[in-house]
């Protein structure tokens, strides 16, 4: 079953074309990364995805459903790469108000906030206000929204930006618990090591264009690491287009 | 009401609650009734013994009424300001995308803010009018609030969320300075082009017709009468007269008010964020 289904989408700025007729799947349980360097069109994507944008040409289907009908975000989960919320909020209030938009009963939102809390050891932090705390701090209440309510697909935009090194393996953690329950996951990043590591699937986009979509297990078996395959891309690409 | 709508409602109420123009104005606003009781108490003791109760009665409506209609002034311009806020907060501070990633329309985004932020300015109006009657009533040693100081404050709470709807709007294609400016000169414009208008014979409409004309003309026709409701609200709290075709202002408001509602709800529905 696909989670994500983007059919020959395009999308410009001006005259500048951010993403050129990309089309490519996602299946349920699997950890995908979309790689490319600065300006490749990544984030443009995840934009498309959340409908906070509008293609110009092609179809985003989210759990069978179009990105521009509020449906396709049901069970969805989405952390930009720096969280950021009205400071006068409470790391607890943060995550009430987020299973609340996500129509968790309230009944059962208690106990996920505590347990959120929990995995992301920040539970002494549930009374303090976003104002009283650190960047890191924040980024981890961001990230431990993901863990409320029952999202299927969770989206997320350089997760590890911002991080300390023990935030950075709390992280993988979650991803990979989040793996077992079965959830999908699509995540932006520049960390090609991690991804390497943590990913199922991987897609290069360079310039809008969407150079490689393929496991993880066909990139290593071209060359010795993730990194290498992906300068080899991007170079080839850049060299091809002069 | 879905919990989602609620808490986007108390999210845009608790948003700018915190504001350091509202806790101003609210400061500001309760020392001058205070400081208007104080001097009303004064006067009162002087005037108590040379007129009577009625006459004390009757200046204490009349005193009220211009009260109110201070009120209605400085409510005017807090729901311009937070018009212009509630939404280019959202952008200005890069929170937009979490809202509109939940499971919710632009739709629905879009008029849990304005009712938001119309609770809020209703709050501060309730409480104001309220303290105010109270505390001149208290003044007067009389109770001085009448049913047309009721009537004209819900009409006057119409009048506020057009206003809001109106900075909203603007605030969606321009900066927070120039949405504040629009909305005021609209609201001007609009309050000019009605006072001439409206008491107009449409005989004299189209003679003599000026640039100035023609734009008052244009501004009558295709904005919305907000300054309807607003004239409304002034003759029920000074007892004036309206020499104005109810029904045919009233469907107006509505239709171009609708009008207006519409294709802000497609500018929502179609920008990019």
């Amino acid at each position: 079953m696909h989670v994500i289904q983007i059919e020959n989408i395009s999308k410009t700025y001006g005259e500048h074309f951010s993403l050129r007729n990309i089309s490519f799947s996602l299946e349920k349980g699997k950890i995908f990364s979309l790689l490319g360097p600065n300006g490749a069109g990544k984030t443009t994507l995840v934009k498309l995805m959340l409908n906070l944008i509008h293609q110009d040409a092609g179809n985003i289907l989210i759990n069978n459903t179009e990105a521009n009908n509020k449906k396709s975000r049901l069970g969805v989960a989405f952390i930009p790469e720096k969280f950021n919320f009205f400071p006068f909020y409470t790391a607890y209030g943060v995550l009430e108000f987020f299973g609340t938009m996500k129509g968790v009963q309230a009944d059962l939102l208690k106990p996920q906030i505590d347990s959120a809390l929990k995995m992301l050891n920040i539970d002494e932090l549930r009374n303090r206000k976003l104002s009283k705390m650190s960047k890191g701090q924040i980024q981890r209440v961001g990230l431990a929204s993901i863990l409320i309510g029952d999202n299927d697909l969770i989206i997320l935009d350089e997760p590890f930006s911002g991080l300390d090194p023990i935030g950075m393996r709390d992280l993988k953690d979650i991803i990979k618990k989040l793996k077992e329950d079965g959830k999908t996951l699509f995540i932006n990043s520049h960390i090609l090591l991690e991804m390497e590591h943590l990913c199922d699937e991987v897609a290069i986009l360079n310039r809008g264009e969407l150079l490689f979509k393929g496991p993880v297990s066909e990139v290593l078996a071209k060359e010795k690491s993730l990194d290498d395959f992906f300068h080899k891309l991007i170079n080839q690409d850049e060299q091809g287009s002069k | 009401m879905k919990p989602q709508y609620i808490a986007l409602i108390k999210d845009t109420f608790y948003k700018e609650l915190r504001s350091k123009t509202l806790i101003f104005i609210f400061l500001a606003t309760t020392a001058s009734i205070v400081l208007g009781h104080l001097i009303l108490t004064a006067f009162n003791n002087d005037l108590g013994g040379a007129g009577g109760v009625n006459n004390i009665g009757l200046a204490g409506v009349n005193v009220l009424s211009i009260n109110f209609r201070i009120l209605n002034s400085i409510s005017f311009i807090i729901a311009t300001v937070f018009g212009v806020s509630v939404f280019r907060s959202d952008f200005e501070n890069n929170i937009i995308y979490q809202y509109l990633s939940f499971p919710i329309s632009r739709t629905e985004y879009f008029f849990s803010r304005i009712i938001g932020t119309w609770l809020l300015v209703m709050a501060y109006y309730a409480y104001a009018y309220l303290l105010s009657a109270i505390l001149f009533s208290l003044a007067f040693k009389t109770f001085i609030l009448t049913p047309m100081h009721f009537l004209s404050f819900f009409i006057l709470g119409v009048y506020l969320l057009l206003v809001i709807f109106i900075s909203i709007f603007f605030s969606l294609i321009m900066n927070k300075i120039g949405a504040l400016f629009a909305t005021f000169a609209t609201c001007i414009a609009a309050a000019i082009s009605y006072g001439v208008f409206s008491v107009l014979p449409l005989s004299e409409t189209f003679s003599q017709m000026s640039f100035f004309k023609l734009t008052g003309f244009v501004v009558y026709y295709l904005f919305p009468r907000i300054s309807f409701l607003d004239s409304i609200s002034s003759a029920l709290l000074l007892d004036g007269k309206l020499d104005i075709n109810l029904w045919q202002q009233s469907l107006h408001l509505i239709v171009i008010s609708g009008a207006y509602v519409y294709l802000a709800n497609r500018l929502v529905n179609r920008k990019d964020f």
